[in-house]
C-alpha cells in the first residue's frame, strides 16, 4: 500500500509542477504548439497540393481519383482518432476509477503470466520488475512457463524463487508454443486479471496501477499498455522501430481506442479480464487456418475473441511496457512477415464478426483498413514498377505525398513524444514500410500456409 | 453505456474527418486549376532566378542595346529565328525540332552579347514595307505549336535580356485544351497570362490544320493545309473546291478565334511543318491557292528557310512570305551569333581572305575554311557542292574575282547574281570550255560558250572571275573577259557564290583564296 500512495504523491507532484512551470512555459509552450499547428496546415495543404497535381482528373478516372482521396483521408482519419484519443480515454479511466484503484476500492487479484524460451539472459528482469510492481503484493502472483528451454533459463528462475515468493514456475521439458503456454498460464491462474508479458518485455513498476484502471468499467476486456523499445538506442533500424512503435502506439491504437476497440492488444504488454478468456481458452489454442493451426498471431487473435465477446478493448498510454526489438534486418523482416501473416488471418476471423459487434468500428476502420491494404500494395508497384517502365513517369510525387502524410504523423508525434529523440526516423521507417514492408504483404499472402514461426 | 457516452466523440470525429475530406477535395479541385500552383509556374520562377544569376555571371547589361542605338546604321534585312520546345531535362537527347534548355539560354545570351536586338511583328511589318527604319543587328524570335515548354523556359530569359518574341498558336488545340489537364499546349488562361508580360505575341499556327490527314483510299498521309484529302464517306478525293473551302475555314476561324477568345489583333500565320504547298503529295496547285487564302486573312506568313536560301528577310520584296532560320540544339551559340550577323548587309567593294566565316553558306555539299582559303568540296553522296555569301543578296552591278584551284573534280563555277539555289548566273569551267549559265527557277539555260583552249581543273592556281552589269555578264579569265552575254531581267540582283560538279560523287574539291569584289562603274 506504501508505494501506491507514494505513486500517488508522485502524481500529484506531477500536477502540481505542471501549475508551478505554467507561468515559464506557458508561452514558449503555446508559441510551439502554434507553430506545430501551423506547420500541420502547411503540410495539409501541401500534400493537397501535391494532390491536386498527381491524382487522375475525377471525369476521366473516377475510380483512381476517389482510391487517391480515400487513402489520404484514412491516414488523416487515423490522425483524428488519435486526437479524440484522450477525450474517450478519459471517460473510461475517470477520476473515480484512478481512486478506486488507489483507494483500494476496486483492486483486483492479478496475475502475471510470462511464457518463456530460452530467455536466461532477459527473464529475471521481467520477473524483478514485475515483483516491483507498484500494487499490493498480496494480490499479485506470477507465473513463469518455462516452455521447453534448452539453455539455463530454469536454474535462473530457480535461483529467483527465493526472492520473490509469488512466483509459481511450471516446467514444461519438451516445447509446446506459447499458445499453450500462454493457455496453462490463464488456467493456473488465481487473478480476475491477468497480465500477459513476452519474456523480454517489462512493464514500468511505477505506472503498473493504470493497467488496472480500466478494468473498473465491467465492460472493459482487455487493456493494452504502451510499449516502446528497451534497445532503441542500439543501431538505426532500432531507432526507426522506436519511432514506428510511439507512431503505431500513439496513433494507430490510440485511434482504435478510442472507439473502444483495439484490434491487437499487443502480446508484449496487456492485460485481460480472465472471466473472457477462459471459455475461449481451447478454442483459442486450437485455433485452425486453412487446415493448419495458427502459429503465430497469438496476441491478435486473444484480442478478436475478447471483441468477439462483445467486451471492448482499450489502450492506456499511462502504462509505460518496455520490450527488445529485433536488431538485425533479417529478424525485422522475419518479424514483419509474421505480423502480416497474422493480420491476414485475423483479418478474415474478425470479418466475421466485427460489422455485427462494432458496425460503427467495422464501417469507418475495419472496411476502409482492408481496402487499402489490399489495394495499395497494387497502387504501389503500378507507382514504383509499372509507370517508370512504362510510361517513364518517375514517382516523385507518389513518395512526396508518402513522406507529407508521414510528416503530420511525425510532427504529432514530436508533440507527444516526451524525449523528443525518434519522430524524425519515422520518416525513414515510412521509406522502409512503403517500398519493402508493403509489398511484403502479397508475399506473406503467398506464403501463408507456411505456419513457421522464424526465429527471433 | 460506454456506447452512449462514445456518441459525442464519433459525431465528431466523423464531422472531422468529413471536414478534411471535403477541404481535401474541394482544394484539389481548386489548385488544379490554380495558374500559380502550376508545376510550370513554379519552375518558371526557379528559370527566373538562374537566368538572373546567369545574367550577373555573364555580365551582360544592356549595353548592347544602347551599342545598336549608337551605331546609326539600319538594318539591310531582318533575319527570323524559328524555335519549338525549349526542353530542361538533362537526359533528353537532341532531337532536329527542339532545343535543350541551356542550349537555348547559350544561344540567346550570345546573340544579346553580339548586341542584337528582337523586334515585335509591328516594326516588322512596318520594315518589311519599307516604312520603318530597324537597327542594323535586329532580328525577330518565333516560336511554333504554344507548347507548354516553348514559354515557361522561355520566358524568364527573355524578361532578362529584354527580349520578345512570338508565338503561333494552334488555336484548335490551346483555345479548346482543359485548363486541369492540358499537360502539353499552353491553354488559353496560360496564353492570357503570357500576353500580359507583354514580352509575347501571337500568331496562328491554323486551328485544326496541325494534323496529319488520310489523302488516298490506300490510308496514305498528308499535310492538312497543302494536301487535298480522301473523303471516306464519298471514296473519293475531295475536289478544288473542296480543298479550298476547308482550308479558308480553318485558317480564318483560326484568326477569329484567336482574336475573340484573347481579345488580340493576329496579323502573322506560320505554316505546319513549313510547308506551304512546295510539299504537297497530291495536289501541286495547292501552293498558290494556299498562298492566297493566307493572304486574304493574314498580313504575314512565315516559312521556313531553305539550306540554299539567304537566312535576311529583305523589304519590298514578296513581304508577305517571310523565311525562318529553324534553330535546334545543333546550332553552337558562335554560330548563331555568325548566322545572324552573315545576314546583315554586306558593301562593295568586299575582299575576302577567309581568316574567318564573313557569312559563308553552304545550299549543298560541304564547305570549310582552311589556311586563308574557303574549300568547297562534295560530301559523300553528292556529285557537287554549291556555296553562297550571305548578306550579298541585294548586290547589283559588281565584279567579282577570285583566285582558285581545283584539287579533285573537273567542273566548277563561279557565281553571281545569287538569289537562292534555283536563281543565279554563273560562268562554268569545264573539260575546254567555258559556258555562261543562268539558272531560273530551277532551269538551267546556257547563253554563251567558249573554248578556253586547256582545262582549267589540272590542280594549278588560275584566278576567274564573274562582272555583273545590268543585262549583261561576263566570264573572266586571269582579269580577261572570255565571253560575254546578256541575263534575265528577274536576274538584276543577288550575291556571290562557287559551285562544283562531277560525274562520280564525292569526286569534287575547290579552294578558293583572295576574293575580290569591285562596283563596276556604269
Amino acid at each position: 500500500m506504501n508505494r501506491i500512495l507514494r505513486g500517488t504523491a508522485l502524481n500529484n507532484f506531477g500536477k502540481t509542477s505542471q501549475w508551478f512551470a505554467f507561468g515559464i512555459l506557458k508561452f514558449r509552450e503555446k508559441f510551439g504548439q502554434i507553430l506545430i499547428v501551423a506547420a500541420g496546415i502547411v503540410f495539409l495543404f501541401l500534400l493537397t497540393l501535391v494532390k491536386s497535381k498527381t491524382s487522375p482528373d475525377f471525369r476521366i478516372e473516377p475510380t483512381l481519383f476517389i482510391y487517391t482521396i480515400f487513402v489520404s483521408s484514412f491516414a488523416l482519419s487515423r490522425l483524428v482518432g488519435a486526437i479524440f484519443y484522450e477525450a474517450s480515454f478519459s471517460r473510461v479511466a475517470s477520476r473515480e476509477n484512478i481512486d478506486a484503484v488507489l483507494k483500494g476500492i476496486y483492486q483486483p487479484f492479478v496475475t502475471f503470466v510470462i511464457p518463456c524460451k530460452n530467455e536466461e539472459k532477459d527473464i529475471a528482469n521481467t520477473v524483478r520488475k514485475c515483483f516491483e510492481a507498484d500494487y499490493p503484493r498480496e494480490k499479485t502472483e506470477i507465473i513463469v512457463i518455462n516452455d521447453g528451454s534448452t539453455d539455463k533459463t530454469i536454474d535462473v528462475l530457480r535461483g529467483l524463487e527465493a526472492s520473490i515468493p509469488s512466483m509459481k514456475i511450471i516446467d514444461w521439458k519438451i516445447n509446446r508454443g506459447k499458445r499453450h503456454a500462454m493457455a496453462e498460464g490463464f488456467r493456473q491462474a488465481k487473478g480476475e486479471i491477468v497480465v500477459q508479458l513476452d519474456s523480454d518485455s517489462f512493464i514500468d513498476p511505477g505506472s503498473f496501477y493504470h493497467l488496472l484502471v480500466p478494468f473498473a468499467e465491467p465492460e472493459i476486456g482487455a487493456v493494452c499498455a504502451h510499449a516502446d523499445p528497451q534497445n532503441s538506442e542500439k543501431n538505426i533500424l532500432t531507432k526507426m522501430q522506436a519511432a514506428y512503435y510511439f507512431m503505431s502506439f500513439r496513433i494507430l491504437k490510440a485511434a482504435e481506442s478510442t472507439f473502444l476497440s483495439v484490434f491487437c492488444c499487443s502480446g508484449c504488454s496487456s492485460a485481460y479480464r480472465k472471466d473472457l478468456v477462459l471459455p475461449i481458452l481451447d478454442r483459442w489454442t486450437n485455433e485452425k487456418f486453412l487446415g493448419l493451426p495458427a502459429t503465430w498471431g497469438d496476441d491478435r487473435s486473444l484480442t478478436s475473441w475478447i471483441l468477439k465477446s462483445g467486451s471492448k478493448t482499450i489502450y492506456t498510454d499511462e502504462v509505460q511496457a518496455y520490450t527488445i526489438v529485433p536488431e538485425k534486418v533479417k529478424q525485422l523482416m522475419k518479424q514483419q512477415l509474421r505480423w502480416k501473416k497474422s493480420w491476414i488471418v485475423n483479418a478474415i476471423i474478425t470479418s466475421r464478426f466485427i460489422f455485427k459487434k462494432q458496425p460503427f468500428v467495422a464501417l469507418f476502420y475495419f472496411l476502409p483498413l482492408i481496402i487499402i491494404s489490399l489495394v495499395t500494395p497494387f497502387m504501389a508497384l503500378r507507382a514504383l514498377i509499372y509507370l517508370p517502365v512504362f510510361q517513364s513517369e518517375m514517382p516523385y510525387f507518389y513518395i512526396l505525398g508518402v513522406l507529407l502524410v508521414t510528416s503530420l504523423f511525425a510532427l504529432y508525434c514530436l508533440i507527444l513524444e516526451k524525449r523528443k529523440t525518434y519522430w524524425p526516423y519515422l520518416f525513414l521507417w515510412s521509406l522502409l514500410n512503403f517500398f519493402v514492408l508493403a509489398p511484403l504483404l502479397i508475399y506473406a499472402a503467398i506464403r501463408i500456409q507456411d505456419r513457421g514461426w522464424g526465429t527471433r | 453505456m460506454l456506447n452512449f457516452r462514445l456518441r459525442k466523440i464519433k459525431i465528431l470525429f466523423l464531422s472531422v474527418v468529413g471536414l478534411v475530406v471535403f477541404l481535401m477535395v474541394i482544394g484539389i479541385f481548386v489548385l488544379k486549376n490554380n495558374y500559380y500552383f502550376r508545376q510550370n509556374y513554379l519552375l518558371m520562377q526557379i528559370y527566373n532566378l538562374q537566368g538572373n544569376l546567369a545574367l550577373s555571371s555573364e555580365k551582360i547589361s544592356n549595353e548592347g542595346q544602347t551599342m545598336t542605338r549608337i551605331s546609326r546604321e539600319s538594318a539591310v534585312s531582318v533575319p527570323i529565328l524559328l524555335y519549338h520546345g525549349v526542353i530542361d531535362d538533362s537526359e533528353w537527347k537532341p532531337d532536329e525540332v527542339n532545343v535543350k534548355m541551356t542550349d537555348f539560354r547559350d544561344q540567346m545570351f550570345a546573340v544579346k552579347k553580339a548586341g542584337f536586338q528582337t523586334v515585335t511583328l509591328d516594326d516588322l511589318s512596318a520594315f518589311m514595307r519599307g516604312e520603318k527604319k530597324l537597327p542594323k543587328k535586329s532580328f525577330l524570335l518565333t516560336f511554333d505549336d504554344a507548347r507548354k515548354d516553348s514559354y515557361y523556359p522561355v520566358d524568364p530569359i527573355l524578361n532578362v535580356l529584354d527580349y520578345n518574341a512570338v508565338m503561333f498558336v494552334i488555336a484548335g488545340r490551346s483555345l479548346e485544351a482543359d485548363e486541369g489537364t492540358e499537360n502539353f499546349h499552353l491553354t488559353k488562361k496560360e496564353l492570357e497570362k503570357m500576353m500580359a508580360t507583354g514580352r509575347w505575341e501571337i500568331g496562328s499556327h491554323t486551328k485544326y490544320g496541325h494534323d496529319l490527314q488520310k489523302i488516298s483510299a490506300e490510308g496514305a498521309k498528308g499535310h492538312f493545309l497543302s494536301d487535298r484529302i480522301w473523303l471516306d464517306s464519298e471514296n473519293r478525293l475531295e475536289n478544288a473546291e473542296e480543298y479550298k473551302a476547308r482550308v479558308s475555314k480553318d485558317l480564318e476561324e483560326s484568326r477569329n478565334d484567336l482574336e475573340k477568345e484573347l481579345d488580340i489583333e493576329v496579323s502573322g500565320f506560320a505554316y505546319p511543318f513549313g510547308d506551304y504547298g512546295h510539299n504537297s503529295k497530291n495536289f501541286p496547285e495547292s501552293r498558290k491557292i494556299l498562298a492566297d487564302i493566307a493572304r486574304k486573312n493574314f498580313a504575314f506568313s512565315f516559312r521556313q528557310a531553305g539550306e540554299s536560301e539567304f537566312i535576311g528577310n529583305f523589304p519590298g520584296r514578296d513581304f508577305t512570305l517571310l523565311k525562318r532560320a529553324d534553330i535546334n540544339s545543333a546550332v553552337s551559340p558562335s554560330q548563331l551569333v555568325s548566322l545572324l550577323s552573315g545576314t546583315m548587309g554586306k558593301s562593295i567593294p568586299y575582299y575576302d581572305n577567309f581568316f574567318k566565316n564573313q557569312g559563308w553558306k553552304k545550299a549543298w555539299g560541304d564547305l570549310l575554311l582552311k589556311d586563308g582559303r574557303l574549300v568547297t568540296l562534295s560530301s559523300p553522296s553528292e556529285n557537287g557542292s554549291l556555296v553562297f555569301l550571305d548578306g550579298t543578296f541585294q548586290w547589283q552591278d559588281y565584279e567579282f574575282k577570285a583566285k582558285v584551284s581545283v584539287l579533285r573534280g573537273r567542273h566548277f563555277a563561279i557565281v553571281a547574281r545569287y538569289q537562292d539555289g534555283n536563281k543565279y548566273v554563273s560562268c562554268d569551267f569545264l573539260e575546254d570550255e567555258a559556258i555562261l549559265v543562268q539558272k531560273l527557277n530551277g532551269q538551267e539555260s546556257e547563253i554563251r560558250k567558249s573554248d578556253t583552249n586547256e582545262s582549267l581543273a589540272n590542280g594549278r592556281e588560275v584566278d576567274i572571275g564573274i562582272s555583273v552589269s545590268g543585262d549583261e555578264a561576263a566570264c573572266l579569265i586571269e582579269g580577261k573577259a572570255v565571253l560575254t552575254g546578256k541575263i534575265d531581267q528577274e536576274l538584276n540582283h543577288g550575291g556571290i557564290g562557287f559551285k562544283t560538279w562531277d560525274e562520280k560523287e564525292n569526286n569534287s574539291y575547290l579552294a578558293v583564296k583572295d576574293v575580290r569584289v569591285e562596283n563596276i562603274e556604269k
